[in-house]
């Protein structure tokens, strides 16, 4: 709580940009959102432990299920993905909502995370 | 022989059936036998039923605590807001940031929250919520920190060390990359 560096993920060189990162609820995965990957670390070692490339597309937010086991990734253009994180499988894609220009977030909601939430420019959008 | 307990582990069956094809399902609670479950449309939080404008730029990024009794917002107005969520009346407001305050993070006790606010400030703050104090107060050269996990590690790991991890888990990013680009939309702002 002294605000004293720990651990440093990256070398002084890298020079990359992270968009977004989540803990996950447990607190045994940090996920690392760059532009087109998505790198998973496990949080006791600080080990990267899987890395995914999303092609095509910018990743620009990340949240995880409070189950630990799934992530929400909003991307450009107009799309989120629900993955696994331990294995990287896209479960579901949603779209409908207009993202293009802005950060929009997502996010998990309703009784037992049945839902995803997402802002859009422009409204709110709901999925079951 | 029949197993034990059969007729309940059917029921539990047709009522888990009934949930996983309501559309619009947002309960806890289980459904009545009595009638074939499903939930009306109009149920669901579709409208805005208030409307809070207490900050006078974008409001960048908002959570309640883990609790529910708080809402905490961040805004391009360099103030964090915390919100009482029986009454939404305003608990505390929270200026010492000097540039927009980018995320927030409650510990997970919500006694504390970590902010960390753009460029030129560049800085994380750790707030004492009752008090509304800033505890703590950390510069980083040249870092504009999207996000904050802070003590959400701390939770599962009680040492000192770890609370730690939490604040240099907003990394740094390169510092040739536009700032601009990282608008967040007003429309992110919605209460419940």
């Amino acid at each position: 709580m002294d605000g004293k560096l720990v651990h440093n993920f990256h070398g002084q060189r890298d020079n990359i940009r992270v968009n977004d990162l989540a803990i996950s609820p447990d607190g045994q995965r940090l996920i690392e959102l760059l532009d087109t990957r998505i790198l998973v670390y496990d949080f006791a070692s600080f080990e990267k432990i899987r890395e995914f490339y999303v092609e095509d597309v910018k990743c620009t937010s990340v949240t995880i299920s409070q189950d630990s086991q799934h992530m929400l990734i909003s991307m450009n253009k107009n799309r989120i993905k629900l993955m696994e994180i331990e294995s990287g499988e896209v479960i579901r894609g949603f779209e409908g909502q207009k993202q293009v220009e802005f950060i929009i977030r997502s996010s998990f909601g309703g009784a037992d995370e049945n839902f995803v939430v997402s802002g859009s420019e422009g409204m709110l959008h709901f999925a079951s | 022989m029949i197993p034990e307990h059969r007729l309940a582990v059917l029921l539990d069956d047709v009522k888990q059936n009934w949930i996983a094809n309501c559309l619009y399902h947002n309960t806890s609670v289980s459904p009545s036998l009595y009638v074939d479950h499903c939930c009306e449309r109009d149920v669901f939080p579709t409208k805005p039923v208030l409307e809070l404008r207490n900050h006078k730029d974008e409001v960048w990024y908002l959570k309640y605590s883990n609790d529910g009794t708080m809402l905490a917002s961040t805004s391009k107005d360099k103030t964090i807001v915390i919100y009482d969520t029986t009454t939404y009346k305003v608990i505390h407001q929270l200026n010492d940031h000097e540039a927009g305050v980018t995320h927030l993070a409650w510990s997970p006790d919500d006694t504390k929250i970590i902010t960390c606010s753009a460029q030129q400030d560049c800085s994380a703050r750790i707030w004492d919520v009752k008090v509304s104090r800033s505890m703590h107060f950390s510069s980083f050269y040249l870092t504009l920190f999207r996000r904050v996990d802070a003590l959400a590690a701390s939770a599962t790991s009680p040492t000192p060390a770890r609370q730690q991890h939490g604040l240099q888990t907003g990394k740094p990013l390169s510092s040739a990359l536009k700032i601009g680009t990282l608008r967040v939309p007003y429309g992110t702002w919605m209460a419940n």
